[in-house]
């Protein structure tokens, strides 16, 4: 075993094929070894591939009458059509677009108000903390669908009124979670040896603590990216989605008068968010089993 | 109350785990008795296999471990082979168990004194007011003031010192005949150590009851243990009485332990540098890479080709005492 | 008052902590330091023994200025590091660093060995990168590691080649002064023989000066040269380290001994010991007399009336008992050398 003599007190030969094994290689391995991770990481690719080549591929305009009013599928239309005749498929097509760019880009925003606010709290504690978590209760209370509406009400139901509205009601539980994790990892010695080296704050909560905290956060972006279309969908189907902009939760809104008439014109943009908020909560599920290892054994 | 029948008697007992590449040998063909009314040290470092025999004494290895040869023999039962709802009956009624983290081991959301007199309810049957009253007593037992009052107290309300009192009361609560302790006073203070120790060795006087002493400490082992067995590696490389050990250790290993842990020198014995530390190079071997041989040959002074290809069978030094070594007889007592 | 031998000194340092309301009005006050003195010659090994809730980890912290210093001084030779705030303090960083107790949480699980000992270096920016990498290296063969190992992370180590790796983190800087908190306290004795040895080697070899924080007298009389005997955040014994074994007076002293265990020691050998009762009181309201009072077998009125000065033995022996001296010591070894 010692066979070095470089170091003759040592007790430390490192194989010489030992790759710098990094911590999270085996949780890479696991996460790609998972069925159900791997079902919903295909399904989210076929959502994906479909929403950004779809439209081209099929080439039917969405916006167009193209076909009689409330024909069922296959009845001249893969998917039917809605009450102005309009073709299901190339609306769920040309609207998945707008429906994932929302759910990104307010979870985007969710995830980064929550982490900020949430790492301030957590890092400096005491009045800063209270004062921050007060604000963030504030949030917490407050029915969110609720406030929603009366954001996009007030500033007109654009796009980015939409987007501003959903990211600021979900960041309240990712700022607890943040708060959480980084007065856990605050309290650990390499943090308190990192400051002992010489380290500024801002490099012990972005460098040291921050990528530590990252795993339970990740697990709960999935989530919040699922949550935040559902959310977009809920306000088109209220009738305040963007009138101007095709999105699956208008689809919705827009046909809900005629559901028990025509079925898929609610049912198939229906399914089409089932499919894509499902595939994200697999892969979210998978990344959250493949950092508890040992969770997930005894499960 | 002692007598020379073995109350626990563990022939041959190999734990696996499940690796990546097929199943990893844990513990290996270990074999121990403990007689009634005695203590039994268990040694070793960390990763030796100490924790595991206690583990699969308590059928409650980790998922991914199992016995796979070997007898456990409690009272004559073969507890290998036991159902598992009679290992229920027996843990809590014959065998019970205290661990070394008190805070980790009793329910926060539960006094004490409900907790002690479920435990009573469950494996002795009394009914609520007589469970009571025997927490009461157990309380009283390990020297708790105020043994009434506090029974109303939840785990955080109590010191790390008072916690373990109150584990070990909950291990005495339903009289058990073993008791496993895996290092019950590693996370207490010296001053608090002595106390629970003594009240320790107090309670078996009484009770009879046998004891499993997991520890790394020899001088845990010198103040409780009659007898001991020294784990390396998931071996049993050394066993025999406590004071012939402690005294003239067969193993080099056990010795090696001996001169890595530094002693109190008072009075008159204070003057001056004390002997310089020993150090066992190296460390143990890790799972799956056993070496071949001898599993200490690679830290051992007096290892020679031999110790390195073949395993060492026991050899006895005198009646009782044994070591799982090529050179016992040669070297270390010479 | 300086004296040119001194690394450290640490005068009348107090460390309370503010925990919130306490119930009936006022606030709830740890006193985790109450008022200790001290200092460190170089080359020297300085202990600080007691049980936990001593404050001993927390004069670490303090004299790391980890922890908010509420009264008191601490001198790093002639830089006064207790007065030092943001860059001023970075920069003395350097000069004195730690070696925490917990080996597996005092390593960045994410970074490399070898980033993890340049870590002090490039945040006091010390060196350029090739040069910092040298000193990685020659580290890690300091401390007995393989300079290779560098490359790997803390999880491919043991528990005892992770803390020569935060040992050889705290020498990165070749500071004057390291802090060592419980160093060994989480290791198998086998390990721990070769951490302290390692320790002393290293004292030797480049004439570092230790503040050494341990629970074990054993382990504080191998290593240290001079030691502090703390309960409830003061000192009540203070010796240098021959003195203190072989003269010991503080009756709380004597209970640390009567404890501890020996392989030697008979079968029950504790039962005939002089073993202490109970555990100490709490910090948040310390006894207005001397604090050991409750628990000493000694103890009088006067002791639970009037707290005990610090007195003056002789050869730099001081105790905080008011019959230090008259008391015989249950303790047959100390009776003889009396």
């Amino acid at each position: 075993m010692n066979t070095d003599t470089l170091a003759p007190d040592s007790n430390l030969v490192p194989p010489p094929a030992a790759k710098p094994d990094h911590p999270l290689r085996e949780t890479l391995v696991i996460f790609l070894k998972n069925k159900a991770a791997a079902a919903g990481m295909i399904l989210l690719l076929i959502v994906l591939v479909g929403t950004i080549f779809g439209p081209a591929l099929y080439g039917v305009d969405a916006n167009e009458m193209v076909w009689i009013p409330l024909s069922p599928p296959g009845d001249g239309t893969p998917l039917g059509t809605d009450y102005l005749g309009r073709d299901i498929l190339a609306g769920i097509l040309v609207g998945g677009r707008v429906t994932l760019i929302v759910g990104a880009v307010s979870a985007v925003m969710t995830i980064v108000i929550g982490v900020v606010v949430g790492a301030f709290a957590g890092f400096f504690g005491g009045r800063v903390d209270a004062a921050l978590m007060k604000f963030t209760e504030f949030f917490q209370v407050l029915p969110s669908l609720l406030l929603a509406m009366v954001l996009v009400t007030i500033f007109a139901p654009s796009l980015t009124t939409i987007i501003f509205a959903i990211g600021v009601v979900g960041w309240a539980q990712i700022a607890r979670l943040t708060r959480a994790e980084f007065m856990r990892i605050g309290n650990l010695d390499y943090v308190k040896a990192a400051r002992a080296a010489g380290a500024r704050d801002s490099y012990l909560m972005f460098r040291v603590i921050l990528p530590g905290s990252l795993p339970p956060i990740i697990v709960s972006s999935a989530l919040v990216t699922g949550a935040s279309i559902l959310f977009e969908a809920g306000l088109s189907f209220l009738g305040l989605g963007d009138p101007n902009t095709l999105s699956w939760g208008l689809i919705i809104g827009q046909n809900q008068n005629y559901l028990l008439d025509a079925w898929w014109t609610v049912t198939c943009p229906g399914m089409a968010i089932f499919v894509t908020v499902l595939a994200i909560s697999l892969i979210g599920d998978g990344i959250n089993d493949a950092l508890n290892p040992r969770a997930r054994k005894r499960g | 109350m002692t007598d020379d029948t073995p109350f626990l008697e563990i022939r041959n007992l190999t734990v696996e785990m499940k690796g990546d590449a097929g199943m990893i040998r844990v513990l290996d063909d270990v074999s121990l008795s403990i007689r009634r009314g005695t203590t039994m040290g268990i040694v070793g470092e960390s990763g030796c296999g100490k924790s595991m025999t206690a583990l699969a004494i308590m059928r409650l290895l980790p998922p991914g471990f199992q016995i796979t040869s070997g007898q456990i023999l409690l009272d004559g039962e073969d507890i290998t082979k036991a159902s598992e709802a009679r290992m229920r009956q027996l843990r809590g009624n014959d065998i019970s168990m205290i661990f070394q983290e008190p805070m980790t081991s009793l329910n926060p959301v539960y006094t004490v004194g409900e907790q002690i007199a479920e435990a009573v309810r469950q494996h002795q049957g009394l009914d609520t007011a007589k469970a009571e009253q025997r927490a009461i007593e157990m309380l009283k037992a390990v020297q708790i003031p105020g043994a009434e009052a506090r029974l109303g107290s939840y785990p955080h309300e109590f010191s790390g010192g008072m916690r373990q009192r109150v584990m070990i009361a909950m291990a005495l609560a339903c009289q058990p005949r073993l008791i496993v302790a895996d290092e019950p006073t590693t996370a207490l203070d010296v001053t608090v150590q002595a106390q629970i120790f003594a009240l320790m060795r107090e309670l078996q006087e009484e009770t009879g009851t046998a004891i499993m002493l997991i520890t790394h400490d020899l001088g845990a082992v010198a103040e409780l243990a009659d007898d001991v067995a020294v784990f390396y590696a998931g071996w049993r490389i050394e066993h025999g009485p406590a004071s012939a050990i402690l005294r003239h250790p067969a193993h080099p290993y056990t010795s090696g332990l001996m001169s890595c842990t530094p002693r109190l020198r008072l009075g008159a014995a204070a003057s001056g540098q004390g002997p310089a530390l020993l150090e066992i190079e190296g460390m143990v071997p890790q799972l799956g890479k056993m070496p071949s041989g001898c599993r200490f040959a690679p830290r051992c002074t007096l290892a020679d080709a031999h110790c390195r290809s073949t395993v060492p069978v026991d050899t006895e030094v005198e009646p009782g005492h044994a070591a799982m070594c090529w050179k016992t007889k040669a070297e270390v007592l010479a | 008052m300086s004296d040119g031998n001194n690394i450290l000194r640490v005068n009348g340092l107090k460390v309370h902590f503010d925990t919130g309301r306490a119930p009936g009005g006022g606030r709830r006050i740890v006193h985790a330091v109450d008022g200790v003195n001290f200092s460190v010659k170089k080359g020297t090994c300085f202990g600080i023994v007691g049980e936990s809730g001593s404050g001993k980890s927390t004069i670490a912290q303090a004299i790391m200025r980890l922890v908010p210093i509420t009264e008191g001084s601490v001198f790093l030779k002639n830089l006064q590091i207790s007065g030092l705030q943001g860059e001023s303090l970075r920069d003395a960083r350097a000069r004195f660093q730690m070696v925490f107790q917990d080996p597996f949480s005092s390593l960045n699980p994410r970074k490399k060995a070898r980033a993890a000992i340049r870590e002090p270096l490039d945040l006091l920016g010390i060196g350029d990168a090739k040069g910092r990498d040298e000193v990685a290296e020659e580290m890690l063969t300091a401390v007995g590691l393989h300079r290779d190992a560098g490359r790997l992370f803390p999880h491919q180590f043991s528990g005892g080649q992770r803390q020569r790796l935060c040992i050889a983190r705290a020498l990165a800087s070749r500071p004057d002064l390291i802090v060592c908190d419980e160093p060994v306290s989480a290791l198998d004795v086998a390990i721990q023989a070769q951490i302290l040895n390692l320790l002393r080697k290293l004292q030797q070899d480049m004439g570092l000066s230790y503040v050494f924080i341990s629970h074990d007298l054993a382990v504080v009389q191998y290593i240290c040269d001079e030691v502090g005997v703390m309960y409830l955040g003061q000192f009540v014994e203070r010796a240098p380290v021959g003195k203190l074994f072989a003269e010991a007076k503080h009756p709380y002293t004597w209970s640390l001994m009567a404890a501890a265990l020996s392989p030697e020691a008979e079968r029950g050998a504790l039962a005939k010991r002089p073993l202490l009762g109970g555990e100490p009181p709490s910090p948040t309201n310390p006894p207005k007399g001397c604090r050991f009072a409750a628990r000493c077998p000694f103890a009088t009125e006067k002791c639970k009336a009037e707290p005990p000065a610090l007195r003056d033995f002789g050869g730099g022996h001081r105790v905080a008992c008011h019959f230090a001296g008259e008391l015989e010591p249950p303790i047959p070894e100390l009776k003889s050398a009396a």
